[in-house]
């Protein structure tokens, strides 16, 4: 098995904080914490070469660092890439996060860090790495390097990878499926019978804090703003043209009503498993309400509806596809200069 | 969980601006008093 | 309320001259009267043609779309109906002696597979390999019923009519047993708010959902005793009525991940039954509630379930299962939050809504005293599903369809991610 090694200037040798501002060097086999790794990763791991860089230099010229670090990692045609363990230290862990990320994404290699759950790397990179809780305390380095020599292992030879209690590493926030002895009843009672208990017991699923989303500022004068209806209760016209899927949508799409004052049935389809369309299919005003619009618009309450609605289908659909949408519209809806949005939701 | 700061409750999930109950003149009248509070939404602060 | 299952263990199907049980030393066959089966369902008007399968644990064979799988159950005649508001009066059931055809189904295939928000043809039995291994369904003999609907016949008659034929297959079979020894017999012990506090031990309460209103109930839809739930309020119920037929599923049974024969053999009211019987909880009794579809409706029955369960069945704890898809959570989590609120311990069952396996996407509620959370799995897991000659299906283009090869996701196999609480799928957190 043939290893590449990255290490900050403190770890590969070069000195402390005053060398923060070494570039990137390479340095053939093994240095330091490298030399406790090889030996761990057993008899057929060699540490072929070992990347040391300055943690200034390293987040502040990130880019040249990662596309020459790449570039010799390529050479080195490695079975693995290994970085740090990074203990607290922040701008090693961001280092470490990205480059790994960067190995992983484009050069399809298993990697392995270490950081503490508090290294800023952790925020950035846990989700896509798979990084051993290091703690704090660098004296620990054997026991660290040893998990992450286990893991690499497993990573290497495709092995299954275990929970973070068991494999050591920080949990990633990601979920898979798993068959077990007991039925869900049987988890269920007894779960319930140890909170009753007060008995320690492990919920299987934790639920997620979001970030409150800031007001947008109030709109001034109603009767000069350009509005927009948006949907997403997945209302197309006939044959959805955009695809858009009924569940789980990755598409959106941009509908012109310029000139119409009320949406006919007949022009249009749902497109969403979520809900029993039959209303919204006899009237397509009552999801996206136009004729309601148009009235408000001629009697100048508002200022222009804008020509188009745009909808998707807003069903069993995970975050990271709802946002990078919600991104899409805003940026498009931003360039038509529109003041203000009504959102109607099934 | 709903993030968004301005909500106004529609009107059921088959019909949010919409009444399947009432006649389409009434209905209208339903949907265009949802919109108006949308509206009066946005003006807030 | 004293409810005594008769259990008859089948350990093979086969059809013959007259519907009978036929107990060797190698087990215990059932024989099918296919005519006679036939010309019974044949009675609904709205079928014109019924066809029969038999499928054995292992065999391999795929079948589908289900629309229902029942257990053949038949109540003796001093005792409360079958299927109490559908196949007869309303009265309560759970009373009485009911015989059980126990290690066989009736499964009820449906002629199309539209009305599946996964894209796929529906639910699929599949009686071998991987999938095989993670639903109870496969280790079943199973008598597969495929009705035919006239032409031309609205949706929701059509649902009707798979349903009467399965039910009343499933009770025609089970009647064969009345005369017979039952090789056992289980009688379930006094349950209900007035069997006192056993010794201290804390009172359990079940809630389930057995709707979601993401759906409109179908037109004639039958659910509760033969009730839609259309306006429907959250209503105590026995344990044994909900094994013994007041229950059946939604006509869209992909949304529900529900299915008669676990209605039947009700995971958690089974789990809560043994536990009382072990003296280590007193399983006071259930709630039957939907899914609301608006939040007016979500409010009222989040609070008339709570209250149930505080003052009519004076519990300590409750657990909680939901139906359907999403929109449920929300139902089920502000129960929950209500009961924690008034002092009564939670743990609730959900679905993993992240498809995309992220952490953030899995659950649409976050209060802190919900915090007792079982997760039953499914988006993160498909297999092959390889070509199989024998495949059963209403018609010639659902059987090619189903054929194989083709990627096979949990979610599509039957019983995989049941919601009842029979799945062993779990979704974990890494």
């Amino acid at each position: 098995m043939r290893v590449v090694h990255y290490l900050n200037q403190f770890f590969g040798g070069l000195g402390g904080e005053d060398k923060a501002g070494a570039p990137l060097e390479v340095r053939e086999g093994a240095v330091g914490p490298g030399l406790v790794l090889e030996q761990l990763l057993g008899s057929d791991a060699k540490v072929v070469m070992t990347l040391v860089c300055g943690d200034n230099y390293a987040v502040e010229k990130q880019e040249a660092m990662i596309a020459l670090a790449l570039e010799k990692i390529r050479e080195a045609r490695p079975d693995l890439f290994v970085a740090g363990p990074c203990f607290q230290a922040g701008r090693y862990g961001m280092a470490a996060g990205a480059l790994c990320s960067t190995v992983q994404k484009t050069l399809g290699l298993p990697v392995v860090t270490g950081m503490s759950e508090e290294n800023p790397g952790v925020d950035l990179y846990r989700e896509p790495l798979y990084i051993i809780d290091s703690g704090t305390n660098a004296a620990r380095m054997r026991d660290v390097l040893a998990k992450m020599a286990n893991l690499a292992a497993k990573l290497v030879s495709k092995a299954e990878i275990g929970l973070p209690a068991d494999e050591g590493y920080l949990t990633r926030g990601l979920i898979r499926d798993q068959f077990v002895e007991q039925t869900a009843a049987q988890r269920l009672v007894d779960m319930v019978l140890a909170k009753v208990k007060g008995e320690p017991f492990e919920s299987e699923m934790v639920p997620t804090a979001f970030a409150p989303i800031p007001m947008p500022p109030a709109l001034k004068d109603l009767s000069k703003a350009k509005v927009m209806l948006i949907t997403d209760g997945g209302l197309v016209p006939k044959g959805n043209p955009d695809k858009i899927q009924g569940s789980a949508a990755t598409r959106w799409g941009s509908y012109k009503i310029e000139g119409c004052d009320d949406l006919k049935a007949e022009d249009y389809e749902i497109s969403h498993g979520g809900y029993d369309p039959q209303f919204v299919r006899q009237d397509p005003d009552r999801l996206v309400p136009l004729d309601a619009m148009r009235e408000l618009e001629r009697e100048g309450v508002i200022g222009k509806l804008h020509d188009e609605f745009i909808s998707t289908s807003g069903l069993a659909n995970p975050l990271s596809n709802t946002r990078r949408m919600g991104r899409e519209m805003a940026e498009r809806i931003k360039q038509l200069g529109v003041d203000a949005v009504i959102l109607t939701s099934t | 969980m709903v993030g968004s700061n301005r909500t106004v409750l529609g009107n059921g999930i088959v019909h949010v601006v919409g009444d399947a109950n009432v006649s389409p003149e009434q209905e209208k009248e339903v949907r265009r008093k949802l919109v108006e509070k949308a509206l009066e939404a946005l003006k807030s602060g | 309320m004293q409810l005594k299952l008769a259990i008859h263990r089948i350990t093979a199907i086969r059809f013959g001259a007259a519907t009978s049980i036929d107990g060797t030393t190698d087990g215990t066959t059932l024989i099918v009267n296919a005519e006679a089966l036939r010309r019974l369902l044949l009675e609904d008007p709205s079928l014109s043609r019924v066809e029969f399968e038999i499928v054995r644990p292992g065999e391999s064979c795929r079948a589908g779309p289900v629309f229902d799988i029942i257990e053949p159950r038949a109540k003796e005649p001093d005792s409360s109906p079958d299927f109490p508001g559908i196949l007869g009066p309303p009265q309560t059931a759970g009373m009485g002696t009911t015989h059980v055809l126990e290690g066989m189904a009736v499964t009820v295939l449906k002629e199309t597979g539209a009305g599946d928000s996964r894209g796929a043809p529906g639910y699929v039995l599949e009686m071998s390999g991987g999938p095989a291994a993670g639903t109870k369904y496969a280790s079943l003999h199973h008598l597969v019923v495929i009705p035919c609907t006239k032409p031309g016949l609205p949706g929701h008659a059509q649902q009707k009519a798979y349903r009467l034929a399965g039910l009343k297959a499933a009770v025609n079979l089970a009647r064969a047993a009345a005369n017979d020894t039952p090789v056992s017999t289980y009688r379930f012990e006094s349950v209900g708010p007035a069997e006192g506090d056993r010794d201290g031990l804390p009172r359990v309460a079940y809630i389930g959902q057995i709707f979601s209103r993401q759906r409109k109930p179908e037109l004639g839809e039958q659910i509760l005793y033969g009730a839609g739930t259309d306006g429907m309020l959250p209503v105590v119920l026995h344990p044994d009525e909900w094994l013994d037929g007041a229950l059946v599923p939604s006509y869209h049974n992909s949304l529900g991940g529900v299915e008669t024969y676990f209605y039947q053999n009700h995971p958690v009211i089974g789990e809560l039954y043994q536990r009382h019987h072990a003296r280590e909880l007193n399983f006071v009794g259930t709630v039957a509630t939907i899914a609301a579809a608006d939040n007016f409706d979500r409010d009222r029955n989040c609070r008339f379930a709570a209250n149930l369960v505080r003052w009519s069945l004076k519990a300590d704890a409750a657990v909680l299962t939901k139906f359907g898809g999403g929109v449920p959570h929300a139902d089920l989590a502000e129960t929950a939050r209500l009961l924690e609120g008034m002092g009564i311990k939670t743990a609730v069952q959900v679905t993993d809504l992240a498809r995309d396996r992220r952490l953030e996407s899995a659950l649409l509620f976050n209060f802190p005293e919900v915090n007792a959370i079982v997760c039953i799995g499914g988006n993160g897991t498909a297999w092959k599903a390889p070509r199989l000659d024998r495949v059963i299906a209403a018609n010639p283009e659902m059987a090619e369809r189903l054929r194989g090869p083709f990627e096979l996701e949990a979610m599509s196999v039957i019983g995989v991610s049941n919601q009842q609480g029979v799945s062993r799928l779990r979704a974990i957190i890494y």
